[in-house]
Order: C-alpha cells, then structure tokens, then sequence
C-alpha cells in the first residue's frame, strides 16, 4: 500500500479542505439564522422556504412560479438556461477550430493547442474586465461605432443584461471546448476515414457517419466542462450582469455577505449542485457518453 | 518492364506510375498490368512502395506522375469513393460505432439498393465469411480473425471490381494465418474477382499468388508466376528476398568461357563470364543441395559440418565450404544419421541449379 | 480546386477564432497607453504615465506583494503534495486510482463560489479562524492542486516505466530510484508545476474575495478599484502587466512540459 502513502498527503489536504467544507457546507443548510445568532437544530426550513408554495404566482418570463419565496429557483433556471445556451453556442464554435487542429494542421498543432490554453490560465477577472470595456455605456464598441458615424447615439443594451453574461460566458470557455473535442478527433484512426471514402462515401457523408459519431465523447466532455462552472459563475454576472444579468452566484454571495443568512446561502449551493450534477449525470446517460467511451478503448 | 503477359484486356493497367512525397521517391516510373481475375501479389521489404501502390489503386493517393486504369476506365480524378474498388485494410478499420452488420452494410447505403436487398446481400457476405450469426455482435467483441472477415465482407459485398487488401493476415497469428492463406485463395476463386495483394511475407505470395511483382525501394524488381520468381529471380535482391539463399564465392580462371573455382573443384558456368582473378558470387537454393555423394549430381564439393538445426520436418545443416557457410535441407527421415558437429562431408548440387549474381 | 478552398476556409475561421479570443483582451493594453482617461476610441495619444502612476501606488505595491507571497507559497506546496501523489497514481494500481482522480479534479467543477463559501463556513463557523493572507493561501492550495497533478501526471505518464524497473535492477532502492531517475526526469513537469501553480493562485480572484480579511490580494485591489472610474487607466496598466506576465509563466511552463514526454491525451477528462 506504498501508492496509498504517497498518496496521502495530497488526499489529505483534499479531504480537510473539500470533502470537510462541503460537508460543513450541508450541515450549515439544514441550521437556521436567527438575527445575529445561529440557531443549530436540525430543520429542514431552509429547503422548505426555497420550495415552499403559495397562492399567488410571481411571473417572470411569462411563466408563473407559485412560490412564496421564489428568487432562487428563478435565480437558478435563469442560470441554467444562460449556461446552456452559452453551452450550446460553444459547441458550434468549437468544433471547426478543433477539426481544424486534428485533420489540417500538419506540423505546430503545439502552438495552436498553447494559443487556446494560454487565456484559460490568465486571470479569469481581467478577460472578464475586458469585455465590460468594450461593452460599456462609453465603451470600446460604443465610442468606435459613433468615432465610424454608424451610431449617433451609444447603444446602453451591450451590457448589464442576461444576454452580455451569456455572450461573455461563451467566449470565456469557447477555447478550452476546443481540447476535449481535438482529443477525440485526433484519436480517431485514420484508415477508419479512408475506409469510409473506400466504401463509396464522400466527404460530407465521412464527416457525418463516422467522424461526427466517433468525435461525441469529446463533444459531450466538451459541453459539460462548459456547462457545469458556468452555473455558479460569480465574476461574469457581477462584472456584465448588473441587476438584469445576476445569477445564482450572486444570490448565494448575497446571503452569506451582504443579508448575513449564510444556512440560507448554504442551502441554495446545495440545491443548485444537485441540480446540475443531476443534469449531469441526466445528460451523460441520455447520450450514452459511458458507453462510447468503453467503445473507444 | 516485362510486357503485359495476360491476352484479354488487363483489368488494372499502370503506366509510367511516379510517386513522390516530398523530396523521397516512393514509386519509381511503375508500368504494370494485372488480368482479370488475378491473384495479384506485391512483395517486398517494408518500405519498398507497395502500400504506396496499393493505396493509388484505390484513389487514397494520388500518382504525381503516371496514369493508371481500372477495368479500362482511367482512374485519373476520379477519387476513392467513386472507384471500383475496395480494400482490406492492415489495421481492417472495422468501425468501433456500428456493429458487425452495420460495418458490412456501410458501403451499401452509398448506392441506391433497396433495403430488403441490401439486408440479403449483407447476409449473403456473413455467411461467405463464414460469420453467420454475429451480425449483431459490436465491433469490439470480436477477435482478430473475425475482424479480419469483417473487414473482407464489407468490401466483397460492394461487388468491387477489384479486391485490395494490405497484409491482411499479418496481425493473425500463425496458425489462422496459414488457414486464412488458403480460405482466401477459395474466396478468391469462388468470387472470381481480381485480388491485389500486398505482403511482405513471400511464403504468403508464393502459396497464394497467380503472379508476384517483387518491389525494392520504389521499383519493380520482377513480374512473374511464382515458380519463376523463386527459380529464375531476375535480380540478386529477388534471389535473397524470396527464399532462402546461400551465397559462395567463385574464382574466374578462364577469360569468357566461365570456367571457375569453387573450393578447389573446378565447373563451368557460361553465365559467369568475367576476367581471370575475379570472384564471382553464385548463389543456390538449400534445398537443391545434398548432403553426401549422389550420383545425379555433376558437382561435389569438400565441407565441413558447422552446425544441424531441427526444424520439424526439415533438417537444416549448415556447412562451411571454402570459407562460405552455407545451409542445405534435408527431410528428416527418421533413422537417417544426423551429421556430427565438425565431421567432414561432401556436398552435391547440379551446375543448372546454381544462379549466378553477381559480386556482392 | 475545392479542396484548396475547403482548407483555406478552415484555416481562415481558425485564424478569426483566435482573432475573437484574443480581441477583447487585447484591449486593455490597448487603452492603457491612451492618454484618454476613459477606454474610448478615437484614441487619443500614447503614454506610459498610467503605468508610472499605478508604480507608484503604495496600496498597489501592498497588494502585489502579498499576491506574489501567496502564490509562491502556495505553488510550492501544491507542487511538493503533488508529486508523490502524481507518482502514487501514475505507478501503482491502487484500487480506486479513479475514484481517487476524481475527487482530485473535483475542484476544476465546483464552481469557485461553492468552495470559497464552504471554507469561509469551516473557517469561521467551526473552526474560529480569522481571516487572512493565510485562509487565502489554504483556498489556493485546494484548487492548485488539481492542476499540479494533471500536468506532473501527464510528464510522468509520458516516460518508460522500465526505466525505474532499471534502476531497481541496477541495485537502487526505491528513495535512491526516486532521487537519481524519477525527479531529474519529471524535473520539466515539476518546474511547469511549479509555474502553473504560481498562476493560478495569482490570478484567482473568488476565493481570495471570500476568505482574506485586511490584506488584499492583486486580483481584489484590481476589483476595488473597478468601481472607481477615475482609476481605470491605471487598473488597464496593472491588467495590462499581470496579463502579460501570465502568459509568459504558462508559455513557459507549457513549453517545459512539453519537451521530451508527451501527454497521450492533453485535455481528455
């Protein structure tokens, strides 16, 4: 059990500092804020107030919620549903970049992998920060459109809407889809394509029953890695979201900063982990993701 | 380049066939024609072009010089998916998404066949195959073997005109080979199309093949029926790559008359026909050589016993004569006395058998 | 040709992807060599006098140092857990190895929120802890790691294990093996290690935003000073600097991992 003890210290630090806060993280849920003081016996009332009912409906989007206290779950759909669309813009985008790296690019196909990395690890707050430049009310796309005589007038929907998140959202993460989908693309043997081309297939036909197939894993790694950090987004919708474009992440660092009623905080981290990592688990198992991965081996 | 040996029209013909990949040559000015309904072999080294060959037949390369025609339509743009061919991959690029009726329908779909057709003639192609049964099995339960038979199904059920297939069988291993050898050879003729078949492995070639084109770095060293290759190799590299060869070196001692040396016995080659003092090599198969004195052998030669290998149903002995080693077979016999390590013999050989090449 | 143009068109949308994932960014330096005070095109003159500006701000040169503190600290001691942990799973099949690499990646999920307000839970509520550069530090630690072990996994991953199986042939034992074979081979993976822990833990801002108390890191001043207009030239300058130097580590560390061994599959999770 020599692996076990090397392993141990990383584990370590992980437990202590994971697996322990989560689990501090839940207990905290099912306590209660009570003014100033922490009321610690178990209830299930925070989860209760988050579903509780009522008679008379808040509308938003033209759907009425019955719920007393219904910013959370309309916090989180309204998450859900930037995320996804973000996730579903990506993946188009994606793809074409990561063909084109697996099956075009004969030599530096290094340097294009490093040229998308190289923003996933550079601060996340300052890409953000950017876009909030070129989006403002004076900002790059404003002044340079009217500095053009195209607009008069500076055009204040660009920012502070759910729409600029999701654009932001988008472009943040559209780069590190590219690497899941290249992975399987490059994975893919070659003479499985002129195979293909062998039986009679043309190009598109090869594209569409072989390479597409073959290269899901990827898409479908690809989408979750996008879908499910970009929940909980707290920089991108505090940054471009203003009120219009707040998501779940605000409301939690509401709770725990600002109303000083961290088990309620606690309880919608909860809820909206659950939620995606059902969606999760929802989604692999609709497209059959572990079963095209034990295929590929 | 040998002229085209084949009366009616050849159902593959290469003109003056050039590949090149960057500053390498990988086919050299290839003329070739191959018949209808030939078992076509090309042999050679790794690297020699005959995959290189094999894939501009199907249109997965492109010639940068040359023309080539199929079943007399000229192949010049017309790609891989529009050829009437099909091909046996190395790897046999079964693919992992569909299984095993799926992967033999594949190239059906691309052609306007009804489905009930396609079905039978997917089924007609698992039982040639002898795979009736495993139609639905995915690909990755199957074994190398059935893989393979996959892989030949879903090219034969397309009914190409010609059947590509690159070393097919050099994954399997030795005992399926040898099967696979001749189930192939049966296929071959029960379908009656044209083979093309790329191996290293000339015991392969020469079991399996109608005619051979030996290949060595981007040339075609010989055409020909396999006995020929193997008795009258028209080039030293097809002398040492089909079959075993022994080499022995010979001294010239008459001008143009071949009249040589070998270990002190004196013979007569006409083909040997260089100056006095020269050494000529000369080449013979193992198993033309005896061990002993026989009488229908106009040579003998003194040797000594170096070393006997067991081979099952060959003896190999090897034997040093005048400084040459050299192997030569012998059934084994059971009873027959097995030559003592160093104990002198005599070897027997026909001057006709001997080739002559020339020095190294 | 077709072909030609086919190709031509896949590398033209290659060319205007970068184009559109750099653009934003590039940005920020743009603007902070404008005299302007506002990001506005036209642009107005060049200037390095946000630059001077934002060198001489105390509070700045503060929060710097404290960043470069934490992030040293912190890259340090993720890269040390890391190896022999990196080593456990890439040598040994340890039952579970998969579960246990999952775990381990669970950081790269859970977003960043979730986890600062979990540790500022145990932190606060169970443990009693004041806030500071330290709590700051424990955070970066955790979400560190992950990247520590995928890029030393993917070096180690990419040598012969028979070379080990060598040396212990040769007569060393497992510690001397480790000393004269493993870390002067994985030493690439190990500087790269180093530098993107480094990166990580400079640049994040979530975690230290919920967990540090009077101290502030660069990423928080950076925030404070967002809400200023009149600072914003000097907030592009720092920007503009910290993006820079961002990226040359992670060049760099890319670079070092890189060379020799190769990871079968970067990006595969």
């Amino acid at each position: 059990m020599a692996g076990y003890g090397l392993l141990s210290p990383a584990l370590l630090i992980m437990v202590a500092m994971l697996a322990l806060p989560i689990a501090a993280l839940v207990l905290l849920s099912f306590w209660r804020q009570s003014g100033y003081t922490l009321d610690t016996t178990l209830t299930g009332a925070n989860y209760a107030r988050i579903f509780g009912l009522s008679d008379s409906p808040t509308v938003w989007m033209g759907i009425p919620f019955y719920l007393a206290y219904p910013v959370p779950v309309i916090l989180l759909i309204k998450s859900l549903m930037m995320s996804l669309t973000a996730t579903v813009t990506v993946i188009p985008l994606a793809y074409p970049m990561a063909y084109f790296i697996a099956f075009r690019v004969r030599s530096g196909k290094s340097i294009w992998i490093l040229l998308l990395t190289i923003p996933f690890w550079t601060s996340y707050l300052l890409r953000v920060f950017a876009w909030k430049i070129m989006l403002g009310y004076t900002g790059a796309i404003n002044s340079g459109l009217m500095a053009l005589g195209i607009i008069h007038h500076p055009l204040d929907a660009l920012l502070y809407n759910s729409g600029a998140v999701t654009v932001v959202l988008a472009h943040s993460w559209v780069s590190f889809a590219v690497l899941p989908i290249y992975v399987s693309l490059e994975k893919i043997d070659r003479s499985l394509l002129e195979a293909a081309s062998d039986l009679g297939d043309t190009r598109w036909q090869r594209f569409r029953r072989i390479t597409l197939p073959l290269s899901m894993p990827g898409v479908i790694a690809a989408a979750l890695m996008v879908f499910i950090p970009t929940v909980g987004d707290y920089v991108t919708p505090t940054l471009i979201g203003g009120s219009g474009g707040s998501m779940v992440g605000n409301l939690i660092q509401d709770l725990f900063m600002k109303r000083n009623n961290a088990p309620m905080g606690a309880a919608v981290a909860i809820v909206m982990m659950a939620v995606i990592a059902l969606i999760a688990l929802l989604f692999v198992w609709l497209t059959g993701y572990h079963k095209m991965r034990a295929r590929r081996r | 380049m040998p002229a085209p040996e084949t009366t009616v029209a050849p159902m593959i013909s290469l003109r003056n066939v050039q590949k090149r990949f960057g500053d390498h040559f990988a086919l050299h000015d290839i003329s070739l024609d191959i018949g209808a309904g030939e078992f076509f072999s090309l042999l050679g080294p790794s690297g020699c072009g005959k995959t290189t060959l094999l894939r501009i037949l199907a249109g997965i390369e492109q010639p940068t010089s040359g023309s080539l025609s199929i079943g007399g339509d000229a192949m010049a743009g017309v790609p891989a998916n529009r050829r009437p061919t099909n091909m046996v991959f190395q790897s046999y690029a079964i693919f992992p998404h569909l299984n095993v009726e799926e992967n033999i329908g594949y190239g059906l779909r691309n052609m306007s066949i009804p489905r009930t057709e396609a079905a039978a003639r997917v089924a007609e192609a698992l039982a040639l195959v002898k795979l009736d049964g495993l139609g639905r099995r995915n690909a990755d339960q199957l074994s190398g073997g059935q893989r393979q038979r996959v892989a030949l199904a879903r090219a034969l059920v397309c009914r190409p005109k010609v059947l590509l297939l690159d070393e097919p069988l050099s994954a399997l291993d030795k005992n399926l080979r040898q099967d696979m050898q001749s189930e192939l050879r049966a296929l071959q003729r029960a379908v009656g199309i044209t083979f093309v078949f790329v191996t290293h492995d000339q015991e392969e070639a020469l079991a399996m093949s109608d005619r051979i084109a030996v290949m060595n770095g981007g040339r075609i060293e010989q055409v020909g029926q396999p006995a020929e290759i193997y008795d009258q190799p028209a080039t030293a590299f097809v002398a040492s790559f089909v079959g075993t060869l022994n080499r022995l070196t010979a001294r010239v001692t008459e001008r143009g008359a071949g009249h040589l040396t070998v270990a002190g016995v004196p013979l007569h080659l006409p083909a040997a026909a260089s100056g006095p003092g020269a050494e000529v090599t000369l080449a013979v198969r193992p198993e033309t050589l005896r061990l002993g004195r026989d009488p229908e052998c106009d040579l003998v030669l003194p040797a000594r016993v170096v070393e006997v290998q067991f081979l099952g149903s060959i003896v190999r002995t090897r034997v040093d004569v005048g400084g040459d080693v050299i192997s030569l077979d012998s059934f084994n016999r059971p009873g027959s006395p097995v030559p003592a390590i160093g104990s002198s013999a005599e070897v027997s050989l026909r001057s006709k058998d001997v080739i002559v090449t020339q020095a190294p | 040709m077709t072909f030609l143009n086919r190709f031509a068109g896949l590398r033209l949308y290659a060319v205007l992807f970068v184009i559109f994932i750099y653009g934003p960014v590039l940005l920020l330096p743009l603007f902070s060599l404008d005299t302007g005070l506002y990001p506005t095109f036209p642009l107005k003159g060049l200037t390095l006098q946000h630059y001077a500006e934002m060198a001489a701000n105390t509070s700045m040169i503060e929060a710097l140092k404290n960043s470069l503190t934490v992030a040293v600290i912190v890259s340090a001691l993720s890269t040390t857990v890391s190896i022999p942990a990196a080593l456990a799973l890439s040598r040994y099949r340890l039952p579970g190895a998969a579960a246990v690499l999952g775990f381990m990646s669970l950081p790269l999920l859970i977003p960043s929120i979730v986890i600062a307000v979990a540790l500022l839970i145990i932190l606060l509520k169970f443990l009693g802890v004041a806030l500071s550069l330290w709590t700051v530090g424990a955070g970066h630690v955790l979400i560190c790691i992950p990247f520590c072990m995928s890029v030393l996994m993917s070096r180690l991953e990419g040598f012969d294990p028979s070379l080990e199986e060598a040396s212990r042939d040769l007569g060393c034992t497992g510690w001397q093996t480790f000393w004269r074979l493993t870390l002067p081979l994985a030493m690439p993976g190990v500087i790269s290690s180093l530098l993107m822990g480094f990166v990580v833990s400079f640049d994040e801002f979530v975690i230290a935003f919920f967990l540090s108390g009077t101290q502030t890191t660069l990423p928080i001043f950076l925030f404070s000073q967002l809400r200023f207009p009149d600072k914003l030239p000097g907030v592009l300058a720092l920007g503009s600097l910290i993006l820079a130097g961002s990226a040359v580590l992670v060049v760099l560390a890319e670079l070092l991992r890189r060379r020799g061994a190769k990871s079968a599959n970067p990006g595969d999770i």
